[in-house]
């Protein structure tokens, strides 16, 4: 985080005396500091069992790097950290994508009451939480005499009674309702920062280049879209670091039929965890690796933001 | 200049000729096919059997065999052309183009259209003959096999739902059980057949029909039967004639109306000058109002769609069109096979459809009020009566319909209506401002569309948690209104308490949330104080290194509190994303307020309490949300770190519910219906407050990232 330090009063007072002069703030901080310690890092110290073999309270034994080794010869652990770059990243593209477009339309609205209803809906999904999302799509998308999409395509002709599409059960249909889901859930609140940086412009500028001659789409594209570019990598530089914690959405969506397209790190760790003969130490091995490969990416993501808005995001 | 003494010059009225021309040879097509495909007259050939028999070539070439296939698929696609080419006649007669071009295609058009009709024709005609053979030894099984060319275009799913429906039609007949049989071999049979296979398997369809029917014909009053059944199944009403041909008819009237008042050089002008969004304007909503009518009768309740196909509203005004021929009501009704109950039905059928007709009427002047630039006032005053005409028309035809026992299916008609409404609105406002071009009725199009896509799913789950009967694909409102779903969630103590609990651990991990975020947040803007740096460090180092699930899960065991709600509170109300963003918040503060207050001599405490927080209402009102949300909507936590049903919240509940059928016995209530209300049980807190607090939520969302 970078630090503007204010201009307030220079404090030139001895390092005792400003201590003493803030022993209230110590006392103010200290809940603070006992719950970060409590649930933040008192827990690191479980990561030690990525290094033993932990299949029960009683058998724990030191293993050294096995867990790593068994790790990386596990093609279910690869496979679930490519689909968790994966489905994150395409995500990430897209609800950006989406949300760009869908910003740069609505600031062309000039009827604030229609703006600000379109606003209102386009939010909503975002309150709903993953378990209702997986419950609404479930219902909609399922082959059972509600399913509206089948009784849809049922309806048109594209398929027949019979040949109802298992959506969120089948392998080639999982991803493409997963993105779409996301998109429902979050493409509105992801134009909340680009509505906001677009409000930002002057007109003035827009009122010099319609004077200019600039059509709607020639200012769209040299005027708006520059200045919402720093926003996009903004916005992308902050999701990107958060890719690795893809969970709960997927973990609400998964079932048997589909775990080679959805299965991710997050789940891939539960799954294992709660498996019939689990072995705690590679589990949380996963878990560790999971954790530092967020962490290089944060530290990368705070790098990148840092080249390009002087500024940090932690 | 002088608007009462304009004359038509050539093109003009070429341009008005030609409208009528193509609305009759628009006709042609389906009166023909009508022809080809009527069992008796009643029945009449479906736009969405085109549509079906495209994406279906095996079963075509059931029915015509292989050839024809190619015809029918041009026919179609020739004739979704000629709607565009439609479109391009009306843009260039609206702009005033080139008369050769217009000219030109127009020709095309109507030829095309001929071309199409005949083209169907003969693809029909080849179709129905298929079941000749037949019709001669079996008059009630000709009806059976016309049926099925003209509205089903799939024999197998037809006998299926003959299958299907067996039990409710043969319920008084003493050999039911015998016809049901003989129905399900044949189903079977019909499955088993490969169907691109050509003529040879036609033969063993037919083949294996003629015995199955021998069969059949043995059972004694099978003809009174079969002629009550198919009585039934032609009650399909909605004929998309007259959808295509009505809705065709507008765009021709709206045609005439738009060229006949740009005649006079200063009306062409001032036409000219309101800018192109006028024109494009009706463009929009001549397309708007053609693609609601053919694309809506298509999503009608499955089941029902293919044995009695809606009502929809044009056939309600076909239905007037042909009242001036008949003498009394009930002979309409009967005409169109509806079997009405009493004279309340037929009077609120009439009016409802009174009602329409002057909506349509007042639409009419709507939109012509519009392009003459009548005052707003009227206009706004019309296009809203347009709407409630329509809409009260609808409902009252549509409960009268009700009553006759064919399942209403228009509620997405009553959909188009409140669009319709819905667009008047910005389109008359939009009038008046040079500066609203075609882009801006798109881009309200489109918002429009997206907040359909958004609030579709959610309108589903609200009308089905309040409907007993439950089921069937998109209802516009509830076709039994009942709360049974609601009273059972609330008041089965199996999902009460996991409400509560989601109270519980929702007002005190948001209060222990906020109590910690703003402690921590306002030592982190005294800058000043030693070991500030350090104490930012600790907190955001956990936001770059997380312990995961089983390091979490073995600390909240040695805590002693896994399996607790202290195991869902205590660490979620620690959140440092929020504790940064609540700093962000307290460093707007105006650190003179904060001096000056110093100066006065009052304690940090002091200032804390007195000054800080009060200012800082709105960061709490939008960190408290984030908190409460979070809580409220956790799945994640309980689901690692609470293993007790006891304790669980109702997220949890709510999974169990839908994914595991996990429900209260109640037999009163639909399965369906019961999940929906949990739902909304589930959503319901926020959406009250939502509207209220979304400047609360966007703040914190701005501040998060903008000044982190």
């Amino acid at each position: 985080m970078k630090e503007e330090k204010k201009l307030a009063v220079v404090n030139n007072k001895p390092l005792k005396a400003r201590i003493f002069q803030y022993r209230w703030f110590y006392v103010m901080f200290l809940p603070v500091l006992i719950f970060i310690l409590l649930f933040n890092y008192l827990p690191m110290i479980g990561y030690r069992y990525a290094f033993y073999e932990y299949k029960s309270a009683l058998s724990i034994k030191w293993v050294g790097l096995d867990n790593f080794v068994r790790l990386l010869s596990t093609e279910a652990f690869w496979s679930a950290f490519i689909n968790t770059l994966q489905l994150s990243i395409v995500k990430l593209l897209m609800n950006t994508g989406m949300a760009v477009i869908i910003s740069l339309l609505l600031n062309e609205i000039k009827n604030l009451t229609f703006k600000k209803v379109t606003q209102t809906i386009i939010y909503l999904p975002h309150f709903m939480s993953w378990v209702v999302t997986a419950s609404v799509f479930a219902l909609i998308l399922s082959i059972s005499e509600s399913g509206l999409v089948n009784n849809l395509l049922l309806n048109l002709g594209l398929i027949n009674d019979g040949e109802q599409i298992y959506f969120l059960g089948t392998k080639a249909t999982w991803r493409l309702s997963y993105y779409i889901i996301n998109i429902w859930k979050d493409t509105g609140w992801g134009t909340i920062l680009f509505l906001a940086t677009l409000s930002g412009i002057n007109p003035e500028i827009y009122e010099a280049a319609t004077i200019d001659g600039a059509s709607r789409f020639s200012s769209m594209r040299y005027i708006t879209l520059p200045a919402l570019s720093n926003t996009i990598i903004t916005v992308l530089i902050l999701n990107l670091a958060k890719i690795m914690n893809l969970f709960e959405s997927v973990f609400v969506l998964i079932n048997d039929n589909v775990i080679d397209v959805a299965q991710v790190l997050q789940t891939y760790t539960y799954d294992i965890t709660f498996a019939a003969a689990p072995d705690f130490g590679f589990s949380t091995a996963v878990g560790l690796f999971r954790s530092l490969v967020a962490c290089v990416l944060v530290l990368g993501c705070n790098y990148a933001s840092k080249k390009v808005r002087n500024r940090g995001i932690v | 200049m002088n608007n009462k003494k304009f004359k038509y010059d050539k093109h003009q009225i070429f341009t008005m000729i030609f409208s009528l021309l193509a609305v009759i040879a628009f006709f042609l097509p389906f009166s023909s096919g009508v022809s080809a495909t009527s069992l008796d007259g009643k029945h009449s050939f479906q736009i969405f059997d085109i549509i079906g028999f495209v994406f279906q070539p095996d079963k075509l070439a059931a029915g015509a065999g292989s050839t024809f296939y190619l015809s029918f698929v041009i026919s179609a696609l020739l004739l979704v052309l000629l709607f565009f080419l439609a479109i391009v006649i009306f843009v260039q007669t609206l702009l005033q183009g080139k008369v050769g071009i217009r000219r030109a295609l127009a020709v095309v058009f109507f030829v095309g259209i001929l071309f199409a009709g005949m083209s169907f024709n003969s693809t029909l005609t080849e179709v129905a003959k298929t079941g000749n053979n037949l019709y001669e030894v079996y008059p009630e099984f000709k009806i059976a096999l016309k049926t099925t060319t003209g509205s089903v275009n799939n024999w197998v799913r037809k006998i299926d739902n003959l299958v299907e429906e067996a039990d409710e039609v043969f319920a008084e007949y003493e050999n039911k059980d015998e016809i049901v049989v003989t129905l399900q071999s044949l189903s079977e049979e019909a499955n088993g057949i490969d169907y691109s296979a050509s003529d040879a398997t036609k033969k063993k369809y037919n083949q294996y029909i003629f015995e199955s029917m021998e069969e059949l014909i043995e059972i004694e009053d099978q003809e009174a039967i079969f002629t009550s059944y198919f009585k039934n199944m032609c009650k399909s009403v909605s004929n998309i004639s007259n959808v295509y041909g009505i809705g065709f008819l507008l765009l021709m009237l709206l045609g005439l109306l738009l060229t006949g008042s740009t005649y006079t050089e200063k009306e062409l002008t001032g036409f000219r000058n309101t800018g192109i969004s006028v024109r494009y304007m009706y463009i929009g909503v001549m397309a708007l109002v053609f693609f609601g009518t053919l694309l809506l009768p298509i999503v009608t309740v499955p089941g029902t769609s293919q044995i009695a196909t809606g009502f929809n509203t044009l056939t309600f005004i076909s239905v007037l069109l042909a009242f001036g021929k008949l003498t009394n009501f009930d002979d309409l009704a009967s005409g169109l096979g509806l079997t009405l109950t009493g004279e309340v039905s037929s009077a609120l059928i009439m009016v409802g459809i009174l009602f329409m007709v002057i909506s349509l009427g007042l639409m009419i002047a709507f939109f012509y009020t519009n392009i003459k630039q009548k005052k707003f006032i009227t206009r706004r005053i019309l296009g809203i009566a347009t709407a409630v005409c329509y809409i009260l028309g609808f409902i009252l035809a549509n409960s009268a319909l009700k009553t006759t026992g064919i399942s209403v299916t228009s509620n997405l008609y009553m959909l188009l209506g409140i669009v319709l409404a819905a667009a008047t609105l910005p389109f008359t406002a939009m009038m008046d401002k040079e500066r609203y071009k075609a882009f801006s009725i798109i881009n309200i199009l489109i918002f429009i569309i997206i907040s359909a896509f958004i609030l579709v799913p959610l309108w589903k789950v609200i009308v089905d948690s309040l409907d007993a009967s439950a089921g069937y694909g998109m209802k516009l409102w509830p076709a039994k209104f009942d709360l049974e779903g609601y009273r059972t969630v609330l008041t089965y103590p199996t999902i009460v308490k996991p409400f509560l609990v989601s109270v519980l651990t929702t007002v005190a991990g948001t209060a222990l949330g906020l109590i910690l975020s703003t402690l921590g947040a306002y030592v982190l803007v005294q800058f000043d104080m030693p070991g500030r740096n350090f104490f930012a460090n600790i907190l955001l180092f956990t936001l770059i290194f997380q312990a995961g699930m089983i390091p979490v899960y073995l600390n909240l065991q040695n805590l002693g509190i896994l399996n607790t709600l202290w195991a869902v509170i205590l660490p979620m109300s620690i959140n440092v994303y929020n504790l940064v963003l609540m700093r962000n918040f307290f460093e707007g503060i105006p650190s003179s307020l904060i001096e000056s207050a110093q100066i006065d001599g009052c304690s940090p405490m002091g200032i804390f309490v007195r000054i800080v927080l009060p200012l800082s209402k709105a960061a709490l009102a939008s960190i408290g949300l984030m908190f409460a949300v979070a809580f409220w909507n956790d799945y994640t936590t309980f689901k690692l770190y609470v293993m007790d049903t006891n304790l669980y919240n109702f997220q949890m509940k709510l999974r169990a519910m839908i994914f595991s059928s996990d429900l209260p016995n109640n037999n009163s209530i639909s399965e369906n219906t019961l999940q929906n209300a949990a739902i909304m049980v589930a959503i319901i807190p926020f959406m009250i407050i939502y509207p209220f607090c979304q400047k609360y939520f966007v703040k914190g969302v701005n501040v998060g990232a903008v000044k982190e």
